[in-house]
Parts: C-alpha cells; sequence; structure tokens
C-alpha cells in the first residue's frame, strides 16, 4: 500500500495552524477569565491533537514540545495549577514557538532559537504544582465523594485496540502513560492472545490489547477521557469497582486550603487566595456542570469534523468558475430561443436558468467563510503591542460570524493588521495622557464586521487622540503632496495619510511610522476592489470604515456602450444616469469639462478619450452620463449607451497578460464576447494623466480631487517590453 | 543568460530536429515550435483595450478564458493586412499564459531535420533579431523560426 505522507503532512500543517488558532484565542479569553473549564479544554485538546499528529509523522520536537504543554495544560484544567498572567504568558510564547517549530519543519529550516528557554520555563511551571501525591491536605468531610473526586475510586479498564490502531495516528503507549499519570496505583496487563505467528503478522497492524486496574482520585469521567480521541473500531470499558475512602486525607490539590504551604511561586500563591474563595464556593456544582459541557462540545466537535469535507482551494475555484461558464452558456442559449421563437417560452428552458443561477449562489457561498479567524490574529496583536507600549488597550470585536469569500479574508489580514496597529501606537494615548484629557485609563479599539448592502464592512474604530488634521497638512505641504493655498475637505485632508511615505508620527518606533503601512493598506484594500473612508474627532478618536465586495468571483454591473465596444461599471459606484441637455456641460479652462448637478459640480471623463476608442469629434449626438462616486468624489462618465444592468462573472487580465490601467477586469457576455470592466479609481488616475499631460503648464498640483484618490501607478507610455514583462 | 538559453534551444532543436508550424506574413513564412501551439482558430470578435502597445489588438473569448491576441505583422512592423477569410489566430502557451497570434495564414506543419537547421545569419545592425532562433531549409522554402516566449516579451518563460 503507497500512501503519499507528503498530502497528509500538508493536511497536518493546516490543522496543526488551526488547532494552534484556537489555543491561542482560548488563552486570550483566559486572561479575563481564568476559571472557565471549557477554554482550558480547548487549550489542552489543541495540544493533544498536535502532539499525535506530530508524532505520527515523525516530527519530534512538535511532540516533545506540545507533550510538555499537554501535561500543563491537563494540570490547570484539573485546578492544579492556577491561572495566571504569568502563565499566560508563557503558554503565549509557548504557541509562537510551536508555529515556529512547525514551519521550521514544513520549510526544513531551523527551529526558533527560544525553543529551550520556554520548554524549560513550561516544565518549572508543571514541576512547581509538585505531583498530586505529594502535598498532603485534610479533607473536607462535606464533599460529596463522586462529585468532588476526594476519594480514590478504583477501576478496571479493558482496552482492546482495533487492528488498525496505529493508522489512525495513534499509539497506546501514550493512552496508557497517560492513564498512568492521572492514578495513584496502576496495574497493567498485556493481553497477547490476538497475536498471530510471526510469519502472517503485519507489523502495521495492533494484536495487543490491555486490561487495567488503576486507582485514581478522579472521576470516572476523567478516565474515560484519556480514550477520547480513539477510532471508532477501538473498544474500551471503564468500570469502577470500588471506592476506597481514605480516613485522613485526598490526594487533589483542588481542596488544598489558602493557608496550607504550597510549593508554587509568590505571585501563585497570591493568586490562589483569591481565586480559592470563588472556587470554593462554585466547585461543587461547576465541577460537574463543566464536565458535562465538555464531553457535550467534544462529541460535537468530533461530530462535526466528520461532516466537513477538506477540498484544494484551487480545484474548488476551478468548479465555481466552470460553473459561471454554465450560466453563460444558459443566458447565450436563452437568447438564441429567443432569437428563433420570439414568440413562445420554452419551460425547460426556464426551469434550467433557475437551476443554473441556484447552483451559481450556492457554488459561492462555498467560499464564505466567518471574518472570526482575522479578527483573533488582532487580539493577540493588541494585546502584544500594548504590553510592549505601556499602554492599556481592550479589544472589543463584533460580528465575527459575518461571512466573506475566503479570497477577500486571505488578503484581508495584513491590512487590518497595519489598521490595527496604527490605532494602538498613534490613536490610543498613553495612560497619562488619557487621564489628562479625562477619559478612562483603558483605551478601547473596537473591531466591527457586518453586511451593508452587498458589501462587507469592517470598521476600526478607537477612541483615542484622532486624527490632527493641522499636523496633515502642515507635513503634507512639506512634503509638496498639496500646496499651501488648496482648500482640502476634513475627507480629504484625512486621505492624505494614505498617500506613499507618509507618517504623520514625531518619532518613528519600530511599531509604525514608517510611512508604510498606510499606503499599504489603501493599495491591498483597493486591490479587493474595496475602498476606505476615515472619520475623526479630534480628541475622541477615530474609525477607519473599509468596504470589501462580498466575493471577488461575481459582480453587479451596469452594461454601457462606448463606440462599437461594451464596458461594464461596477454598479456599487453608480450613483444614477441621466440625459444632459447640450447645454448644461460647460468647459473650464484648462480641466475639461464639468456639469452641474443639483448645485453639485461634477467634472466629466469621457471614456472614448480616456480608453483610446476613436478619435475625438466623432462623438455620438445623444450621449448619456453615468454618474459614479468614488472615494475622491463624484465623476461623469460619458457613454454612447446604456444596455442594461447584469450580474458578471469576474475574469481578470492579469493570468494571461497584465494589469491594465483604468480596467478591473474582463467578464464574458451573453453573446460570448468579452467586455471589460472598468475600474472607475484606475480612470481616475487616467484622467488626471491625461489632464497634466495637455495642460504642462498648469500648477504642478494636479487636480486634487482626483490626486489624492490617484494610485500610485506609474501609468506613463506603456512601453512595448512592460506589455507583457509582468 | 538570453544567449544561453537560445544556445540551448537551438542545440536542443539541433539533437533529432523538431516539428514545426509555419505560417504566412506577408510573403515571407515562419515557423513556431509546434509543442507551443494549442490551436488555431479562426479570426473571432475581439475586444479593445485600452493604453497598450497597438500590436495588442485585444482580448478574445477561448472558452470561457480571456486571451489577448497579438497581430505579428504589428508585431514585425510590417505594413498591416486587411482581415479576411483566411485569417487565423494561432493559439500558443507561453509558460503559464495563454495567447493569440493573428497570422495571414496557416501553411503546414513541417519536420525539420538537424541539418537542416541553420543559425541565423549576420543581417546588420537596426535589425533584431533576439526572438529568431535560427532558420529551416525546406526543398526551396528558407523559414525563420521564432521563439514565441521571446517574441512576447516574456524572457523567465521560455
Amino acid at each position: 500500500m503507497h500512501i503519499d505522507m507528503n498530502r497528509f503532512r500538508a493536511a497536518f500543517y493546516e490543522e496543526a495552524g488551526e488547532h494552534l488558532e484556537s489555543m491561542e484565542a482560548a488563552l486570550l479569553q483566559l486572561e479575563s477569565a481564568a476559571d472557565d473549564s471549557e477554554l482550558l479544554n480547548t487549550i489542552f485538546r489543541a495540544a493533544h491533537s498536535i502532539k499525535g499528529a506530530s508524532s505520527t509523522f515523525g516530527i519530534d520536537d512538535v511532540a516533545r514540545f506540545t507533550h510538555v504543554l499537554e501535561n500543563l495544560s491537563d494540570r490547570m484544567r484539573d485546578g492544579e495549577i492556577l491561572v495566571t498572567a504569568e502563565l499566560v504568558q508563557l503558554l503565549l510564547n509557548s504557541t509562537d514557538v510551536l508555529t515556529g517549530l512547525i514551519d521550521a519543519e514544513k520549510n526544513q529550516s531551523a527551529n526558533p532559537e527560544n525553543v529551550d528557554q520556554i520548554l524549560d520555563a513550561l516544565k518549572t511551571f508543571t514541576d512547581m504544582a509538585g505531583s498530586p501525591c505529594d502535598d498532603v491536605f485534610t479533607r473536607d468531610p462535606d464533599r460529596d465523594c463522586s462529585e468532588s473526586g476526594d476519594c480514590l475510586g478504583l477501576y478496571e479498564i479493558s482496552f482492546i485496540p482495533s487492528e488498525a490502531f496505529f493508522l489512525f495516528g495513534q499509539n497506546p503507549l501514550f493512552l496508557l502513560n497517560d492513564l498512568r499519570a492521572i492514578s495513584t496505583e496502576f496495574e497493567v496487563e498485556a493481553d497477547v492472545s490476538r497475536l498471530p505467528g510471526l510469519s502472517e503478522m503485519d507489523p502495521e497492524k495492533c494484536y495487543l490489547s490491555w486490561n487495567i486496574s488503576l486507582t485514581t482520585s478522579r472521576p470516572q469521567r476523567d478516565v474515560e477521557d484519556v480514550f477520547l480521541f480513539v477510532d471508532d473500531a477501538t473498544t474500551y470499558s471503564v468500570r469502577q469497582v470500588g471506592e476506597i475512602q481514605p480516613p485522613m486525607f485526598a490526594e487533589s490539590e483542588n481542596d488544598s486550603q489558602p493557608d496550607k504551604p504550597v510549593s508554587q511561586p509568590d505571585s501563585v500563591v497570591e493568586q490562589t487566595a483569591t481565586v480559592e474563595d470563588k472556587a470554593e464556593l462554585r466547585k461543587g456544582a461547576d465541577r460537574r456542570s463543566g464536565e458535562d459541557r465538555r464531553s457535550e462540545s467534544s462529541g460535537t466537535a468530533i461530530a462535526a469534523a466528520r461532516e466537513t469535507v477538506r477540498v484544494d482551494r484551487e480545484r474548488l475555484d476551478k468548479m465555481i468558475n466552470q460553473i459561471g461558464e454554465l450560466v453563460i452558456g444558459t443566458s447565450m442559449v436563452e437568447q438564441d430561443w429567443s432569437r428563433h421563437h420570439a414568440d413562445q417560452e420554452s419551460s425547460a428552458l426556464v426551469q434550467l436558468g433557475k437551476i443554473v443561477r441556484d447552483l451559481q449562489e450556492m457554488s459561492l457561498s462555498l467560499r464564505m467563510v466567518p471574518i472570526a479567524a482575522s479578527f483573533q490574529k488582532m487580539a493577540r496583536i493588541v494585546r502584544d503591542l500594548s504590553l510592549r507600549l505601556g499602554k492599556q488597550v481592550r479589544l472589543e470585536t463584533e460580528g465575527e460570524e459575518t461571512e466573506l469569500d475566503k479570497t477577500v479574508v486571505d488578503q484581508i489580514g495584513d491590512p487590518l493588521l497595519h489598521m490595527v496597529r496604527n490605532s494602538v501606537d498613534h490613536g490610543i494615548e498613553s495612560v497619562e495622557q488619557r487621564l489628562a484629557s479625562g477619559k478612562s485609563p483603558e483605551g478601547l479599539i473596537c473591531l466591527k464586521a457586518y453586511h451593508q448592502g452587498g458589501n462587507f464592512i469592517i470598521e476600526i474604530e478607537d477612541d483615542g487622540k484622532g486624527l490632527d488634521r493641522q499636523t496633515i497638512l502642515r507635513k503634507a505641504i512639506d512634503r509638496g503632496i498639496v500646496s499651501e493655498n488648496d482648500t482640502l475637505s476634513d475627507e480629504e485632508v484625512y486621505g492624505l495619510i494614505f498617500a506613499p511615505g507618509f507618517s504623520t508620527a514625531e518619532q518613528v518606533t519600530d511599531v509604525s511610522g514608517r510611512g508604510v503601512g498606510m499606503d499599504v493598506v489603501r493599495r491591498n484594500v483597493e486591490s479587493l476592489q474595496g475602498s476606505i473612508s476615515i472619520r475623526s474627532v479630534k480628541g475622541e478618536g477615530c474609525r477607519m470604515i473599509v468596504r470589501l465586495p462580498l466575493t471577488l468571483a461575481i459582480l453587479d454591473g451596469l452594461l454601457v456602450q462606448v463606440g462599437s465596444n461594451s464596458y461594464v461599471i461596477p454598479l456599487l459606484s453608480v450613483v444614477e444616469s441621466i440625459k444632459p441637455s447640450a447645454n448644461e456641460i460647460r468647459r473650464v479652462l484648462g480641466r475639461g469639462e464639468v456639469i452641474t448637478l443639483r448645485g453639485e459640480v461634477v467634472p466629466l471623463m469621457r471614456l472614448d478619450r480616456i480608453l483610446n476608442i476613436r478619435p475625438p469629434g466623432q462623438r455620438c449626438e445623444d450621449e448619456l452620463l453615468v454618474i459614479v462616486e468614488d472615494q475622491g468624489g463624484k465623476y461623469a462618465l460619458v457613454v454612447d449607451e446604456l444596455l442594461g444592468q447584469q450580474q458578471v462573472v469576474i475574469k481578470n487580465l492579469e493570468s494571461n497578460f497584465q494589469k491594465v490601467p483604468g480596467v478591473a477586469g474582463a467578464t464574458i457576455l451573453g453573446d460570448g464576447r468579452v467586455a471589460l470592466i472598468l475600474d472607475i479609481n484606475g480612470l481616475c488616475g487616467l484622467e488626471s494623466r491625461s489632464h497634466t499631460a495637455t495642460t504642462p503648464e498648469s500648477p504642478a498640483v494636479p487636480a486634487m480631487a482626483s490626486g489624492v484618490s490617484a494610485r500610485g501607478q506609474s501609468c506613463d507610455q506603456v512601453t512595448e517590453q512592460e506589455a507583457f514583462d509582468q | 543568460m538570453v544567449t544561453e538559453t537560445a544556445t540551448a534551444a537551438l542545440s536542443e532543436l539541433a539533437e533529432g530536429g523538431s516539428q514545426f508550424l509555419t505560417f504566412q506574413l506577408a510573403d515571407e513564412e515562419f515557423g513556431i515550435d509546434i509543442l507551443q501551439v494549442q490551436e488555431i482558430k479562426g479570426l473571432t470578435h475581439l475586444t479593445h483595450i485600452p493604453n497598450v502597445p497597438a500590436y495588442i489588438k485585444g482580448v478574445m473569448n477561448l472558452r470561457g478564458t480571456v486571451v489577448p491576441v497579438v497581430d505579428l505583422r504589428d508585431r514585425f512592423n510590417m505594413p498591416s493586412a486587411q482581415y479576411n477569410q483566411f485569417t487565423v489566430i494561432i493559439i500558443v502557451t507561453v509558460g503559464q499564459k495563454v495567447m493569440g497570434l493573428v497570422v495571414d495564414a496557416v501553411s503546414d506543419v513541417l519536420n525539420v531535420a538537424e541539418s537542416d537547421l541553420e543559425s541565423l545569419p549576420e543581417l546588420g545592425h537596426g535589425i533584431d533579431t533576439a526572438f529568431i532562433t535560427g532558420m529551416a531549409k525546406s526543398s526551396d522554402r528558407l523559414i525563420t523560426l521564432l521563439d514565441i516566449g521571446r517574441l512576447l516579451g516574456n524572457t523567465q518563460s521560455a
């Protein structure tokens, strides 16, 4: 039997990444809810799963590390080790190390340097709690024996692994060791009766089974938990055969009295004293419900895992693409039909069209994932950064379950990171400054996600000092981005922070301030067909609103005709379309044409000129204006005709060609022709370039309104080489 | 680097000979490696792309894929011709990219033996020969062999 281990390895890396993510998330929550047993369980499960899988693949470094981590987290969930800030920090560091170790294995690179250091620290913590029987405590006579696990239970376990036990990546030795770890007395007997002769033996099969008798202070559920992850064909039974009531003591540390000496560092003892009281009150009830919840949730987790299928992203994309083609194909057939049978409708065709569109909708939903994972990463960033900068910052998230195309989710991580960093570094003030301005010492950053009219919106709001209009303007004037005589709206001023190389930070820190961040943010968001806007009140805070399309695969477009070509204008940017009377369009010296629209002056963009469609002068008699809105302002696109509204499947030009300024992509229309999808933002860039080109004597500041939104593209003459090089 | 790949390509051809698809541009005959040819299509509707070199005639729909089309006459600065019923588009793959080439007409598929391959003679200055890998003789015809990858400026995938 040939097994392609590399495929499984890829799955391991992916799964390990997910486990680490959930571990990190649980740790961060643990900081505010130290006694939540479900969180501790999550951490334990993650460590356990990674350990099991990594030892299957022989990744010893990872297995060794997670083993220690698992032990520690196991004792945490049993309450033997109390959760302290120090411990959480250590565990967070160890998730980093673990990520590093797994990456090192994946890329065949060197292990992170601090592995041993963290490993030692973890071991120290584990050892500090002592083994369960090291310390002696008086027994609380009121407690119910079976609930608290004070008394010793005598269990007999029969454990018969399936033949395929090893193939599932399991190791019976681990299970036996786990059992030994929780018991005070432990006897194991191997049953070799199933063992065949040497000639028939398959070394990949498991023939052994075991009978175990053990004494433990833990409840039966804990014993059963050891077998939580075994495969279905494996049978085991855990039977309680007796109970020993020790006259004087119980082994569990759960009941440690605050005044009893425990070999723990000072900080832990202090914590112990405070947590202890609460814990004492709740323990009876909590422990049980915690246990129930644990088994329940792991049950559903396993069930859920069975219901999901991992599919290669490329295959999924191909399928979605093909379904897109099917939609186009269907509408071609529909058009054909109506051409030949104008008077009758084919019910079969209508039915087919409906099915195909349902199928497309379904296929698109396959790619949708919640934004939660991206938000979770931010929690860690905020925490680490605020510690480093000595600020107090709390992160609140809302709408984490809002779904978004996976491609978008993957690409929004970086910009989000920059923006959150920016908020912590520049937005939120130091504790002293906050107190001085009458705010609470703790800064608040709020991440919100929601759907709004076919858009996905992420808001990053902080209650920091806000953007300083004057500082931004001064810097911009210093750098020659704007001239002193320009009058800019607030929106335009805030937009300046997205200019390349622009930073308002007085000092360049290692966190931010080099002026690359926001520039990158805008470029990334724009490459996703999104936009950013900023609202800010000085002294009160700043809110950045990122608007993204739900999916990159399809687009609602307005189909227009210019010359003999059809173009698609993204419907999201269309405000209205009008038919102007000849005298409404005014020429403005050197700045082209404008139209006054309900008091607002809107510049005209002649598509035929910008796109070099036909020589000027050959204009359509009754041209129409499509008013579009971009973050830079409104523009009126001059078109010959409106052809209708249509959902189009986006194809990129880059895959076979290159990026074309002013063009967001292409699509295939119902008649099989290719139509270009216009990129309003890029068109503005082209437009402002053509203005500077035609009027070289005009001031150096190119039309401010579009200058702000103009992309940093060098759209100068496309040389022959460049045309295919990119 | 460029000369290295050129010599490598030439010596590879020289080893066992190769098959070339030959086509007409004006009264000249050209050949491209048949392995790079995906298919041959009749002229179809081309969608104009703004602000690109004039030899890029636009993009076409190849069963759902958007494919750029280059007019080879324009690329070689030959006088443009009216497209007619013989005008065809040769679909080629260059690395990962798929492109179309507009040519006057496709002639045939030619087996060229090693001995019939000749490297390009010196043509004098001012003539760009970077995308020509050599010449092939076949009876009384002389065929210019093109390196599509380099021709389309995509040197890394050539």
